[in-house]
């Protein structure tokens, strides 16, 4: 598997707080992947550490195979970015923009400007101080594509917008990087979004990974068995691999499955039972279930 | 003709698994019939809003299964020849179905007597209506 | 042994073009302002060099009689010795204010810093397009008071007066590079003007006394020693340009570690 970005015990420190703390990620090439987690969790860090607009405290990580602290300024010639709120020059037209990052990019493509801006038919004669949320969005997703990047980096893309725009926006993410084998990675907490289009995702908090997976594996591994038994389980019985936490409820148990889920739910047929049924879990769910509640409020 | 399909991509099923289900489901119903041709990984993608690899995967799938043929530079269709599901899959589809009947019941609290009752009835109703339709 | 792509991005086109955009107000304005002064040296020349005799001794204008013996003295009196290095400096503080304090303050320098570019030319290049505003602004109005001066009929010796200037404006890269430096570390253009100017202030009080002139900048910028003694003054001038560049590289070091 070809990784687009690899992380090794990446580190920032900001005085003596742990922003990001022994980061390892592997994004592989061709996918679409959703970094999730709280805010405040790390995310934007990590995302600025991957573009050289941060240095590491320590650790490693390379994007597209590139070390992110020594060619940094190749990496940000390859890939496309779009930060949270892209903020603009404002003074400037949509054209004077687009001139202005043009001469920064070796492999600037006017074709693709064109191709965009007519396809969101954004007016760019006009000032970017007068554009909406969602039209700055959409002009800083052009200048990200226009160099044809193997590499979208998008820290909350979708959040400034309406729900049109963000089927739209997706939908040309979804044509245009993720049909032609290049790979997106994006941060997000609009998890309805994250579901819809990545095919990997990995939870973050406070800095720290949690879980990363594929989505399809979370979603037929990842599940809460309800059993009432006829009689207690022999002990040891809930000790398998891939049993994450055993609650008790009433006078059944509440089994969360991360892993080997099939085993383990034909293990708990086999016990006499007045009652087995699964719970599903939706990404919703796994996200309050791993980054969710105690110290990040 | 133009299969509709019902995503749910915050449900806890996968989504390509969504869609090996309702193409199963329409080509076992007759809703399409051989040799129809289905959308392709692009056009499904952005109808639906989801990743192609999603739908290049649920298409793979199928593919294996025999239900439908991907004729590269063609497009895409289902497969020649009927389609059946096979008896052991719709008896496994039947049984879940009955066993969150009785999952239900239990909760609730029901008898067996009781859910009997209600068994009978709802069968009764079905059938009126099944001739009806007719 | 920098890597190729660094030394051939060592300087970004496109962000000069964009810097001096931005600065475009200040170059203009700043022109009007010098080419009205400029304007005022032939034409209060004769009138002052008349005036003068007829009032009496006024305290404190002991001695300007000699500022008035050619029109070539006069002009250095009025332009290196006064208009030239007070408004300039002004000028270099505006113009330094806002190049990376502007960004922060706009929210746009992770845009800015999201571009293929390196810290070290992005510095380089915004400290450039600056420099070369003002000096644009300086040199440009000082060759317009030459021609206006000529076009009147009076005598100016080009040499000297260029001399002067450049003696003047090597004053300002310190006063812009201090600035452009505080720039760098504060986030809001308005604070960075303020405490370059208060620090400017404080390194200006040396040439009020006689012993201690030595140690001001802002003495050696009007070029007295050159113009009324002919020495050309190689040392104090190295030892400003010296800590222009060591400003210049402390400044570097604090812009490779912002974050935006």
């Amino acid at each position: 598997m070809v990784l687009a970005v690899e992380t090794i015990n990446l580190t920032k420190e900001f005085n003596s707080f742990k922003a990001v703390d022994g980061l390892n990620l592997q994004v592989p090439e061709g996918s679409v992947f959703g970094f999730l987690g709280p805010n405040g969790s790390g995310k934007t860090t990590t995302i600025r550490m991957l573009l050289g607009i941060t240095k590491p405290t320590s650790g490693e990580g390379k994007v597209l195979g590139l070390d992110i602290v020594k060619d940094s300024l190749n990496i940000r010639a390859k890939i496309g970015y779009m930060a949270e709120v892209p903020e603009m020059y404002g003074y400037m037209t949509g054209e004077e923009l687009i001139r202005f990052c043009r001469g920064f990019y070796p492999s600037w493509e006017d074709g693709l400007v064109k191709k965009y801006s007519e396809l969101f038919n954004l007016p760019l004669k006009n000032k970017i101080s007068s554009l909406s949320k969602g039209m700055k969005s959409q002009l800083a997703l052009i200048i990200a594509l226009a160099p044809n990047p193997s590499l979208l980096i998008l820290d909350e893309p979708t959040s400034g917008l309406d729900p049109i725009k963000r089927v739209q926006f997706l939908n040309i993410i979804m044509k245009e990087i993720v049909g032609t084998g290049k790979t997106v990675f994006f941060s997000s907490h609009l998890l309805s979004d994250v579901e819809r289009v990545c095919d990997r995702v990995a939870f973050i908090k406070n800095g720290r990974l949690v879980k990363t997976d594929s989505m399809d594996k979370l979603k037929t591994q990842e599940k809460i068995i309800r059993a009432v038994f006829q009689k207690e389980p022999p002990p040891g019985f809930f000790e398998k691999p891939g049993i994450k936490k055993v609650q008790r409820e009433g006078n059944g148990y509440l089994i969360s499955v991360e892993d080997n889920f099939e085993e383990i739910f034909e293990a708990c047929k086999k016990m006499p039972n007045f009652l087995i049924e699964v719970i599903d879990q939706n990404l919703e769910d796994l996200f309050v279930a791993y980054v969710g509640g105690d110290n990040d409020v | 003709m133009k299969l509709h399909f019902y995503l749910q991509p915050s449900s806890g099923v996968p989504i390509y698994k969504q869609i090996i289900k309702q193409i199963k489901h329409a080509a076992a119903g007759g809703l399409l019939s051989a040799g129809d041709q289905l959308p392709s990984v692009r056009e499904l993608s952005e109808d639906l809003t989801i990743n192609p690899n999603t739908v290049s995967k649920a298409y793979q799938e199928l593919e294996r299964d025999g239900i439908i043929e991907i004729i590269h530079g063609v497009g895409t269709f289902v497969s020649k020849g009927n389609i059946f599901m096979e008896e052991k899959e719709k008896e496994g589809l039947m049984k879940n179905a009955v066993k969150q009947l009785f999952t239900e019941a239990y909760h609730l609290g029901f008898s067996f007597e009781r859910l009997k009752g209600l068994f009978l009835e709802a069968y009764e109703d079905a059938a009126v209506k099944g001739r009806k339709g007719d | 042994m920098w890597p190729m792509w660094e030394v051939t991005m060592m300087f970004s086109i496109t962000l000069f073009k964009k810097e001096v955009r931005e600065s475009r107000w200040k170059i203009i304005i700043g022109l009007i302002i010098f080419i009205i002064t400029a304007v005022s040296i032939p034409f209060t020349f004769k009138y002052v060099k008349e005036l003068l005799p007829m009032i009496p001794e006024l305290p404190g204008l002991e001695g300007f009689d000699r500022y008035l013996a050619n029109y070539n003295i006069y002009t250095w009196s009025q332009w290196n010795g006064k208009n030239l290095y007070q408004v300039g400096t002004i000028l270099a503080i505006i113009v330094g204010m806002n190049l990376i304090a502007g960004e922060k303050v706009s929210k746009t320098l992770e845009f800015l810093l999201a571009r293929p570019i390196s810290r070290s030319s992005l510095y380089f290049t915004k400290f450039s397009a600056g420099l070369l505003s003002l000096g644009l602004v300086i040199f440009g109005s000082t060759v317009f008071l030459y021609i206006l001066s000529v076009i009147m009929g009076y005598e100016l010796l080009a040499g000297d007066l260029f001399i002067s200037t450049l003696i003047t404006f090597i004053g300002f890269i310190f006063i812009f590079t201090l600035t452009f430096l505080i720039s760098t570390v504060l986030d809001e253009p308005v604070k960075v003007g303020l405490l370059s100017a208060f620090v400017l202030l404080l390194l200006a009080i040396p040439g009020w006394f006689q012993k201690t002139r030595q140690l001001s900048v802002f003495h050696h910028m009007s070029a007295a020693e050159y113009f009324l003694e002919g020495k050309f003054p190689f040392l104090p001038l190295l030892a400003v340009l010296l800590l222009s560049a060591g400003m210049y590289y402390v400044g570097i070091r604090i812009f490779e570690k912002k974050q935006p």
